[in-house]
């Protein structure tokens, strides 16, 4: 049970995200050749903010699969937070750019006098970003991705006539809410009124604990890559077969192009859904009604297919398909197997371990005893800066390896999930200026693993679908940290996010001193607390609890402030690889500075970088 | 304001003060009895005409350069391109003159006519005419040797305003630049000290003396001859100082607020009477504004009413909410030129969205 059912809200509207893009550079870290001028150029203060802007409900679906647009809460908005502050849009590191998770966001659904529910929305990252959406040049305005999570639900006690709220919270027993929303058009463009603004299309319905929080337990139906993009026109996709409804709950929100950045959707000709028979034969089951005006904004991307129970049965273990003009364009992987992690970015502190919950499936199904190989590759990461521009090479990622442990080889249990373990131990600084190491933990299924090789990694595998970890340093301190141990810490801060320049001058003692209490306020929050410092969360605990002792007995100290390390690179090496890639990748995208587009821009690519070691 | 603060400059060199003294004695005013002789130098016991009786009455500023700047931190520079260039008078009219209030009163000698310019010998990088000011607080013992009695071992200072001035290229100095953005009106104080003069005939520097000065910024409402501050007094015995130093004047710059224009936005009178145009910047940012404004309301709303630990979230947005004001005001209103949107204050009802 997810929003990709029956029962289910669709609203559409705008987001704004007020990212600062100073730090998408990694070199931008190094304090000692950070330049002051950076803080003018770009739109560069920004505050993170993510807010939901004008976003109202368009349609429901309820539990016998019928749909309205006349139910009472059509037309209800989709809010963020009523009484404190906005939640934040948060990189995991500047060489991690593709994982931006929402931190501190609440949802409610309002009139805008009663909530009729409300909750925070469990911290999750976007996923399976399509830069090609829109099919024009541009930086991150063509680009689309999705988010999905679930809201820890209260429920407003006012009256309501909807049927469609009662049949929800009839379905949320454990008091949780799916969400998806697709999120494409962003603005980027300074001059213009919706600088920071995109469009945003999602869906809400009923979830329970016992499934996963940030995927949909269904079909997954995958494109034929090309250098780890959609080689074709449509990008990856789930779908559910619900026999209760007898209907097919397919997700084409994230899926489809359209012609220009947050427009109407492309005309890519006739859309059928079906399936596969065994020599892979097409045999359609429906049309797909994306061409319909305002179809997208109204659904969400979300259409129910109605089967017959003869088409039931023959879809129950067969490859769901999209065919394109009679061809298959999208299908489910070979045999309808897919495994897929509900978490998928950490923050390690050195030493710390967590865990992660794979689930594997066969046509929807538990896929029990089934091998996946877990293995090291960062080659979905970014340097985060091109080494060929003069401004020097960017530390590497992913290495030393020994310090991100967990086993090779996993095999899931009678329900078709398996449990590990990944720790972190101290990665000894080896990108200098900045804290930590990120890495990337891919898993594949064993079984799928040899096929996907023999198709040189074009079919079969999402470049999304891996782990991202960072990894903080260890990171020492004395008792009573003073000023002089600490700066090169605010320095970094002062440097990438000027909007704090409006309340404090991090770079200086007394500004500090003169704040002292309000930041000891502010770094003591818990990681989810909105008004968290930083708002980054790429602090270490180490780094966190020196700058409270200091915070709370300020001392200047003696002599000069200790610096940042310096920059560690592997300078020849990294600079081969890199620069092999940025011409790879170089077709079709013209990447503005900064953007998300900038980051992968100068990314490697899984035929050289991915593998087994 | 005054020369007596942070940004100035200082000058040394002489003076020339060349009166006729024939004047100095009120009984040569009596034609009855005025002798042929009294035009003539004193000799010995004969004062006759006293010490310069052919004196033209000019007052002349002799190699006077600039030796330091003051800039407005409170810092000062021996480096800054000023240092060095001269402080001079008249170059194209006569020298200003120094004149008795009266043979009965000659302890206010004013000067009138002069003209004070910062140069480099061909190009002037301020100039103005000296504002009419006597010298005041004459103190006769200043030089402390047996010889120097009278005039010779005095001292005093003037204390005027020039101007408005003439500003040439004062772009290559800093402290110029800093104390032409002080003076807009164009009006410098000026205050220096005269001593050391010579009054011999038969001396090479007969007629010049020892001039120390300094030149700042002046305020229009401020006193001219005198500065706001603190004055120190000696003890007096026979209306002179008693012990070893004289009257002189002190300011406590207390730290300020500095006036940036730049920093100050136009902002429009009344913004919640102002429409804005829909799906614009400024409306966008306002309409923020006031969310955050609400959403600061329901916090405080809460907090004091039986959830004291909803302070922290409002705290939080207290600080939004001063960013948005930040934004908002240096945002400008389309259609409107010259001014900035402004904060709204309006609580939204229903309050939906951000």
């Amino acid at each position: 049970m997810s929003y990709l059912g029956p029962i289910r809200l669709h609203f559409s509207g705008k987001f704004q995200a007020d990212v600062s893009t100073i730090n998408n550079d990694v070199r931008h870290y190094d304090n000692d050749t950070f330049d002051p001028a950076l803080q003018g150029k770009q739109k560069n203060s920004g505050s993170s903010a993510f807010r939901f802007v004008d976003c109202r409900v368009t349609m429901v679906g309820y539990a016998d699969g019928s749909t309205s647009r006349r139910d009472p809460v059509v037309g209800l908005s989709i809010g963020d937070a009523p009484a404190r502050v906005s939640g934040k849009i948060v990189d995991l590191d500047p060489q991690q750019q593709l994982v931006s998770e929402l931190w501190g966001l609440i949802v409610r659904l309002t009139d805008g006098t009663r909530d009729f529910f409300a909750g925070p929305y469990t911290v999750s990252p976007f996923t399976d970003m399509w830069w090609l959406r829109a099919q024009q040049q541009g930086a991150d305005m063509s680009a689309t991705a999705f988010y999905q999570s679930v809201i820890s639900v209260v429920w407003g006690d006012h009256p309501t006539r909807s049927r469609f709220l009662r049949e929800l919270r009839a379905a949320s027993r454990d008091h949780l809410l799916s969400i998806k929303f697709n999120v494409d058009g962003y603005n980027m463009d300074m001059t213009s009124a919706n600088c920071t603004m995109g469009r945003i299309a999602g869906t809400i319905g009923p979830a329970t604990a016992d499934e996963p929080s940030r995927f949909v337990i269904g079909r997954q139906l995958f494109p034929e890559l090309k250098h780890t993009q959609p080689a074709a026109k449509m990008n990856f996709m789930p779908a559910v077969v619900d026999p209760g409804t007898k209907r097919i709950y397919a997700d084409f929100g994230n899926a489809l192009p359209t012609a220009t950045p947050g427009g109407p959707l492309a005309n890519i000709g006739r859309l059928q859904i079906g399936w596969l028979d065994r020599r892979s034969k097409f045999h359609p089951l429906a049309a797909v009604s994306y061409l319909r005006k305002d179809w997208y904004p109204q659904t969400a991307g979300i259409q129910a297919f109605r089967l017959t129970s003869r088409e039931l049965a023959a879809v129950r273990a067969k490859r769901l398909a999209i065919a394109q003009n009679g061809t298959t364009i999208l299908r489910e992987n070979d045999e309808g197997m897919y495994a897929r992690a509900d978490q998928f970015v950490y923050r390690l502190q050195p030493g710390e371990s967590a865990s992660v919950e794979l689930r594997a499936t066969q046509y929807g199904q538990p896929l029990a005893n089934t091998r996946i190989f877990v293995f090291h590759d960062s080659s979905g990461l970014q340097p985060a800066g091109n080494p060929q521009d003069g401004n020097g090479t960017p530390p590497r990622f992913g290495i030393p390896k020994r310090a991100m442990r967990f086993p090779r080889t996993v095999r899931t249990d009678h329900r078709g999930r398996v449990t590990f373990t990944i720790k972190g131990t101290d990665p000894g600084n080896p990108r200098g200026y900045i804290d930590g190491q990120v890495y990337g933990i891919r898993y594949i299924l064993a079984d799928l693993y040899d096929r996907i090789g023999k198709r040189r990694w074009t079919f079969g595998w999402n470049p999304s679908d891996f782990l991202s970890v960072l990894v903080f340093d260890t990171y020492e301190a004395p008792a009573r940290p003073a000023w002089t141990d600490l700066k090169a810490i605010f320095q970094q801060y002062d440097n990438l996010y000027p909007v704090m320049g409006h309340i404090i001058d991090l770079s200086r003692y007394e500004s500090v001193v003169a704040h002292a209490r309000l930041l000891a306020f502010a770094f003591a929050l818990p990681r989810h607390d909105p008004n968290h410092m930083p708002v980054t969360r790429d602090l270490s605990n180490g780094k966190r609890d020196a700058i409270l002792r200091f915070l709370a007995r300020p001392k200047r100290g003696r002599g000069r402030a200790a610096a940042l390390p310096a920059a560690v690179t592997d300078a020849m090496d990294t600079a081969i690889a890199l620069a092999r890639h940025v011409l790879a990748d170089a077709e079709g995208i013209t990447p503005a500075s900064g953007s998300k587009t900038y980051a992968v821009h100068t990314r490697g690519q899984v035929e050289e970088l991915a593998g087994i070691d | 304001m005054s020369y007596l603060g942070p940004l100035r400059l200082q000058f040394s060199g002489q003076f020339q003060a060349d009166p006729s003294t024939v004047n100095n004695d009120v009984r040569h005013y009596n034609n009855a009895t005025f002798q042929p002789q009294f035009q003539q130098p004193q000799s010995g016991q004969f004062m006759n005409g006293w010490w310069a009786p052919e004196g033209g009455g000019a007052f002349r500023l002799v190699g006077c350069t600039v030796t330091m700047a003051g800039y407005a931190d409170g810092t000062t520079s021996t480096t800054d391109p000023v240092v060095g260039l001269a402080v001079a008078d008249a170059n194209a009219r006569v020298a200003g003159k120094i004149v008795d209030l009266d043979p009965q009163q000659q302890l206010t000698s004013e000067i009138w006519g002069l003209i004070v310019r910062l140069t480099d010998g061909n190009r002037d990088f301020f100039s103005g005419a000296f504002e009419v000011t006597p010298f005041s607080d004459i103190w006769w013992k200043r030089a402390q040797s047996p010889g120097a009695k009278g005039d010779v071992g005095a001292s005093s200072f003037y204390q005027s305003v020039i101007g408005p001035v003439t500003w040439g290229d004062t772009s290559g100095s800093p402290f110029l630049r800093q104390l032409r953005a002080a003076a807009p009106g164009g009006m410098l104080s000026i205050k220096f000290n005269v001593d050391g003069y010579h009054m011999a005939l038969s001396s090479q520097n007969f007629t010049l003396g020892r001039i120390a000065g300094t030149i700042g910024p002046a305020s229009p409402d401020e006193p001219k001859r005198f500065v706001l501050g603190r004055q120190l007094f000696p003890q007096l015995a026979s209306a002179r100082p008693a012990g070893l130093m004289n009257f002189m004047p002190a300011v406590v710059d207390l730290p300020t607020i500095v006036f940036d224009p730049r920093g100050v936005y136009p902002m429009i009178d009344n913004p919640p009477l102002v429409p804005l145009p829909s799906d614009s910047v400024v409306a966008r940012l306002s309409n923020q504004f006031d969310q955050s404004y609400t959403a600061l309301l329901n916090a405080l709303n809460a907090t004091f009413n039986g959830e004291p630990h909803r302070l922290d979230a409002a705290i939080g947005i207290m600080y939004t909410l001063r960013l948005a004001a930040q934004a908002l005001v240096a945002t400008p209103i389309p259609g409107l030129s010259d001014v900035t949107a402004g904060p709204r204050w309006q609580f939204v009802a229903g309050y939906a969205s951000g």
